[in-house]
């Protein structure tokens, strides 16, 4: 259980102030030139040495990802990409970050670029986050006013901030459709290789990074990197924002230590369970592009990366969504499904064409208007999308289906019988629910 | 080099290769719908994937992935790639079964049928069957102009549409909008494209989304006879194969030619064919008081042999634009050996003369070779418009790298970026004497080119011949740029008609005291020319001819037809095999896809029946025979698609500033590319072409 | 003279000897249609036959004599009062391989014109 001292996040509810005065008062842009001073490859051992993953969904190493960087810049600019378009459905962490402790994310974006010799930093916010955008923008401007930093600023590491507004597109939150996002182009992913270190915006090495992963380094580095991996167990280290959301009894964002064994977590920080624990249907513990898991399996899981992947699922955003036995399973897979359709960038094949079909089958399913041989083939599809694609959206939109396909294949047999018995009796076919 | 293996086999690729090339070096075809091998790697229609040993659990583009990017094994053995393991296999049948989901199975009723790539590789790679029961996708079609039908349902967004627009013709009016299943190709503005080379997009397009409009239903591919011939519409000369079904030309399609037009060729090239078949000439016509009437080739030739008995050496011939070179040479003998020197194939007032070297008057650095060139020079020329190809060429090479372009002449769309400096002959003078600006930019260029456009030296100002300053000067600049070196040749001039090249190669321009096209014309007026040959000669103002005797040979009724007083009856470029040499001076010849309509029979053949019955018989009794002569008397000609190189020296002893200068504008001289011969003028689509355009420009101003 | 080698040799011309025969024997005139064909049949009213106007061809005979001829009627057609309906036609023989045959548009037999193909050039014309 996470001590209070060793919370990151210390204005998460914005009970404090969120401007630069009240940022100081929690201790942050505190001895920030010290660790600018220490240098790049110190910086980069440091945020290795804690463990630190990646706190968007894949779960990549940050300090490995730094250290991909070129170790001499053969004249073309670095760049830090800070991806702060977090529109994954269930997923509601960066956007308190953005709105109540923006200056965290600013000193982070400041020591990860120092840490990979960049100049610039660019935050992508996405299309929706009006008020968090002004939140961070005047900031930004606090930050330049104090001298934290800009040209000659006072940590003696040059160092610019640009806030790109992105325009509400989920695949913007891919980096490579963000970067071409940010040169002006259609947001549609770029093939790697080569990858973003080599070959990023404009054609400039760059490092893309989530707004969890960025704003926790400060505290990382002033603490140092042995605090941070002591919490937590060995390779899924330190503390994580969760966001719980559907049916407990009080949905909330909080900060908890890595590993913490789910039904802890829920009865601590969320009440419990709507309608006691044996009204636990479902969870899908990683934001929508994860596979649900059955109730009875994740109460005892552990809530890192390690300990969901045993599960059969992955910790993704950390995003949970929990299900009582209220839920119409499919429905809800079906809608996640029709978001993926809607959200596909059209560039290529299996997902463009995939996307649909699946949203489909799945709303025939909802009614149970289907062949049961249909499950199959649904599974097979949504097989042939995943790994088949440019980017994870064609695998995202699979595994929720997947998941659906191997826990509640019954309720979806299930479905099926009963309309066709429904259908024998009165002969009557209704009209699609959502056939759109 | 790197080493590879494919498959199990063990093979040495580049290091630039992508697992594509390397699988085909290796013997191994992939599948492939968006890429393309002139084109961006878009890596979006997932065919082509391929599965990697040791790389992730999932298979990889091999259009989009390099060789140096496979990590070598973990003894240092070299990187392993599989494409024909069951992984590649469920890849390949998912993908396509993707695409034949939203795909209507409308095959019987579509163009593409029978050149399909969909169908192809839906039968080499596909599952037989589909297991979607859902509705199909329905798009709406989009107007492109009078040169391309869409069906939009059938698109699969490969975006090749799109990739060739923006790259290759420059355009920026096609794109790929919405996204996810509703992502549809369209133009940002629905309106016909701007570019004289949309007709390659039916190529690119691998299924039946863009066809071509006027072809529509009309024939089926495996129906059609395949004559891989050579194109006249400009004086580029590019690969075409013409599809003809009995006596008609179906169709005209580009032919892979690296050397000139790679696999584009413009709109002109491949829509005129339905000109073929109009306002032909099909019987021989001989004036009969004002009026012409039909007649049979015995009284049109003996007409003509009596005219040409009487009037001794007061005989004159003009050879257009689209003459090949048997023809002219036979012309030429025909007028020579009635005693006369009145023979020209020039533009008026051309600055080209008899006994000029070739180098002159060629395209010296090749089209080719403009994608070694580091600065080019265009004087008085459009290419765009003048040698569409060309054009697409120097884009290539501006996109390609760090190259300086300037312009002297009209201020117009090129493509690409260009200096602009200036409209008249000042600033090709200021270049000649190396007081412009771009002086330093063509000094320091190791391999400049320059290019001179025909307009520019057939130039005159109260019938002085400016042209002929145009060319010294221009002779001048490439000399003092460097561009006249033994190892590198980057004089170039620009023709504008395929017959010109070679009628300067057999020597069709007036000798010891013949008179050229202008002072023939100007005899006539006087009542000093009996009679005067027109060669298909339409390009020419012919209003003062009425006291002459005229006989137009020629394929097409147009402006000279009005003027003749015996009209001959001639094949077209599809109907004869003829030389024709390029710009660049390349020996080309074009093989008979179909046979002259009615009567008409083939130029040269004509001039041999006329020299008989005139007692002066030419030595040859058919295309064999002459082209012995021929080859006798200028040797290059019998080398195909080879170029005789110009004489350095010889040029530049013609470099030379002159003191005085008239001052006169340089301009193109296409005033509207799809009406630049007879044959385009005879054209539906050609008109239709030219009402498009005209209605874009309405809209835009 | 000339009709009786007709008879003689030929079959396609009204009638053959032996028809001409057996009708002067026992032949009984029992009507004729609106075609000049004429109808016999014998004393016992159990062969019945035609003699044609002209051309022997079957289809000659009109819809109600046909009935009478193939005995699925005994009431002669001009003994019977029937009304044509408004929608039936005069009764035509069948012209093929007659002058009045019907050719499809675009056959040579038609006008001796061939309809346009796309093959067909458009010649020049001096106005």
């Amino acid at each position: 259980m996470l001590k209070d001292e060793d919370r990151i996040f210390t204005n998460l509810y914005g009970q404090n102030d969120w401007r630069l005065k009240g940022a100081l008062k929690r201790g942050q842009w505190s001895g920030t030139k010290k660790l600018i001073e220490k240098g790049r490859d110190w910086l980069v051992e440091e945020v290795k040495s804690s463990g630190l993953r990646g706190r968007g969904g894949a779960g990549f190493p940050t300090g490995l990802k730094w250290s991909f960087m070129p170790k001499v810049s053969d004249g073309r600019p670095h760049y830090l990409l800070v991806n702060a378009d977090e529109s994954e459905p269930g997923t509601c962490k960066d956007r308190e970050i953005l709105r109540h402790d923006p200056h965290l994310l600013i000193e982070g974006a400041l020591l990860a670029s120092r840490a990979m010799d960049a100049h610039l930093a660019f935050i992508y916010v996405r299309g929706e986050f009006m008020r968090e955008r002004e939140r961070l923008e005047a900031a930004v401007e606090e930050a330049y006013e104090a001298k934290l930093i800009g040209k000659n600023n006072k940590h003696g590491w040059d160092f610019d901030i640009i806030v790109h507004h992105g325009a509400g597109a989920y695949i913007c939150g891919e980096e490579t459709a963000m970067m071409e996002s940010i040169e002006g182009k259609k947001g549609q992913p770029r093939l790697k290789p080569p990858f973003p270190a080599g070959i990023g915006i404009y054609g400039n090495p760059t490092t893309v990074n989530n707004v969890e992963s960025i704003a926790a380094v400060p505290e990382i580095l002033r603490r140092g990197g042995s605090w941070f991996a002591s919490l937590g167990r060995e390779n899924n280290s330190g503390t994580k924002l969760f966001c719980v959301s559907g049916h407990v009894n009080y949905p909330a964002t909080f900060e908890e230590e890595m590993g913490v064994p789910f039904k802890e977590m829920i009865e601590k920080h969320c009440g419990g369970i709507r309608g006691g624990w044996d009204n636990l249907l479902a969870v899908i513990p990683g934001g929508s592009s994860v596979p649900c898991v059955r109730g009875e399996v994740i109460i005892d899981a552990l809530m890192d990366f390690d300990g969901l992947q045993e599960v059969g699922s992955s910790l993704g955003t950390a995003a949970v969504i929990v299900m009582d036995k209220s839920t119409d399973i499919i429905k809800a897979i079906w809608r996640l499904s029709a978001f993926y359709k809607h959200e596909s960038c059209g560039q290529c094949t299996p997902c463009r064409e995939g996307t649909g079909w699946m949203m489909r089958v799945m709303a025939r399913m909802v009614e149970g208007r289907a062949q049961k041989r249909e499950i199959d083939m649904l599974f097979e599809v949504s097989k042939q999308i995943e790994g088949h694609t440019i980017c994870a959206l064609g695998d995202a939109a699979a595994w929720p289906i997947q998941g659906l396909i191997k826990n509640f294949r019954s309720v979806i047999e299930e479905r099926i019988e009963q309309y066709s018995h429904k259908s024998d009796n009165d002969g009557v076919i209704e009209p699609p629910i959502a056939a759109q | 080099m790197t080493q590879i293996k494919v498959d199990g086999e063990l093979i040495e690729v580049p290091d630039y290769y992508t697992l594509m090339q390397a699988a085909e070096a290796a013997g191994k075809q992939i599948p492939r719908f968006c890429f393309h091998e002139r084109l961006s790697v878009a890596g979006n229609c997932r065919m082509c994937l391929v599965e990697v040993k040791g790389g992730p659990p999932k298979p990889q583009a091999s259009c989009a992935m390099g060789v140096k990017d496979l990590r070598p094994g973990p003894n240092g053995e070299p990187a392993e790639i599989f494409t024909n393991t069951p992984m590649v296999k469920k890849a390949r049948e998912g993908v396509l079964e993707f695409l034949l989901i939203n795909h209507p199975l409308d095959c019987p009723i579509c163009d593409q049928g029978g050149e399909c790539d969909l169908q192809d590789q839906a039968m080499a790679f596909g599952l037989d069957s589909s297991r979607f029961t859902e509705n199909k996708r329905i798009v709406e079609d989009k107007y492109l102009g009078p040169l391309i039908k869409t069906i939009m349902t059938r698109c699969i967004h490969c975006t090749r549409c799109v990739r060739f627009t923006t790259e290759i013709a420059g355009i920026n009016e096609l794109g790929l909008l919405g996204r996810g299943e509703d992502a549809q190709i369209t133009p940002y503005i629905e309106r016909a494209l701007s570019s004289e080379l949309v007709g390659n997009i039916v190529d690119l397009c691998p299924v039946g989304a863009l066809t071509s409009r006027p072809y529509a239903f009309t024939a089926r591919p495996w129906e059609l006879t395949k004559t891989e011939t050579i194109d006249v519409m400009d004086a580029l000369g590019s690969a075409i194969r013409v599809d003809s079904r009995g006596c008609e030309v179906m169709r005209i399609l580009p032919r892979i030619n690296e050397d000139i037009n790679e696999e584009w060729i413009s709109d002109k090239t491949r829509y005129v064919w339905d000109g073929l078949k109009r306002q032909r000439l099909d019987r021989p016509y001989v004036r009969k008081g004002k009026k012409l009437v039909e007649a049979n080739w015995d009284e049109a030739l003996n007409l003509v042999a009596r005219k040409i008995k009487k009037a001794g050496n007061r005989v004159g011939a003009i050879a257009g634009d689209l003459a090949g070179v048997e023809e002219m040479y036979a012309l030429k003998k025909l007028i020579n050996s009635v005693g006369s020197n009145n023979i020209d194939c020039r533009p008026p007032m051309s600055a080209l003369e008899a006994n000029m070297d070739r180098g002159v008057y060629i395209f010296n650095p090749t089209i080719a070779g403009i994608e070694e060139s580091d600065c080019i020079l265009i004087i008085g020329a459009n290419p765009r418009f003048e040698a569409s190809l060309l054009n697409v060429r120097i884009r290539k090479t501006w996109r390609a790298k760090d190259l300086p372009i300037g312009l002297v002449g009209q201020r117009v769309d090129l493509t690409y970026d260009y200096t602009h400096l200036g409209e008249d002959i000042d600033s090709v003078k200021a270049l000649a004497t190396g007081s412009h600006k771009f002086n330093k930019i063509l000094k320091k260029a190791k391999k400049p080119i320059v290019i001179v456009g025909e307009g520019a030296i057939s130039l005159a100002k109260n019938s002085k011949k400016t042209g002929r300053d145009i060319l010294s000067m221009s002779l001048m600049i490439a000399n003092n740029a460097g561009a006249l070196r033994e190892d590198w040749n980057g004089f170039g001039l620009l023709h504008n008609a395929a017959a010109r090249v070679g009628g300067l190669d057999i020597g069709f321009v007036p000798d010891n005291g013949g008179a050229s096209s202008l002072e023939q014309l100007e005899l006539a007026k006087k009542g000093e020319l009996d009679i005067i040959f027109l060669l298909g000669a339409d390009e020419y103002d012919l209003q003062s001819l009425d006291k002459t005797f005229v006989v137009y040979i020629g394929s097409h009724g147009d402006v000279g037809a009005h003027h003749a007083d015996v009209i001959l009856p001639a094949a077209a470029y599809t109907e004869k095999s003829a030389i024709y040499v390029n710009s660049e001076g390349r020996v080309q010849m074009t093989k008979r896809a179909v046979f002259p309509p009615g009567e008409a029979k083939e130029d040269w053949a004509i001039i041999r029946a006329l020299s008989a019955r005139i007692d002066k018989i030419l030595p040859f009794d058919n295309l064999a025979q002459l082209r012995e002569k021929l080859y006798a008397e200028f040797p290059h000609l019998q080398n195909i698609n080879q170029i005789k190189a110009g004489n350095i020296s010889a040029m530049k002893k013609l470099a030379k500033i002159p003191a005085k200068t008239s001052n006169v504008l340089l301009r193109s001289p296409i005033k509207e590319y799809y009406l630049t011969n007879a044959i385009a003028r005879a054209s539906k689509i050609m008109a239709e072409c030219v009402k498009a355009r005209r209605e874009r420009e309405g809209a835009n101003r | 003279m000339k009709q009786f080698l007709a008879e003689l040799f030929i079959w396609w011309h009204k009638q053959t000897l032996s028809i001409g025969l057996r009708t002067w024997l026992k032949g009984r005139h029992v009507g004729t249609d609106e075609f000049g064909n004429k109808y016999y049949t014998d004393k016992k009213n159990k062969k019945r036959w035609v003699v044609y106007d002209g051309i022997v061809e079957a289809s000659a005979i009109p819809p109600g004599w046909h009935g009478w001829m193939h005995y699925r009627t005994d009431i002669l057609p001009n003994e019977e009062n029937y009304q044509p309906h408004k929608w039936e036609k005069p009764h035509i023989a069948n012209p093929t391989g007659t002058r009045n045959a019907y050719h499809p548009k675009g056959s040579l037999l038609r006008d001796g014109k061939r309809a346009k193909i796309s093959a067909d050039y458009e010649a020049w014309k001096p106005e």
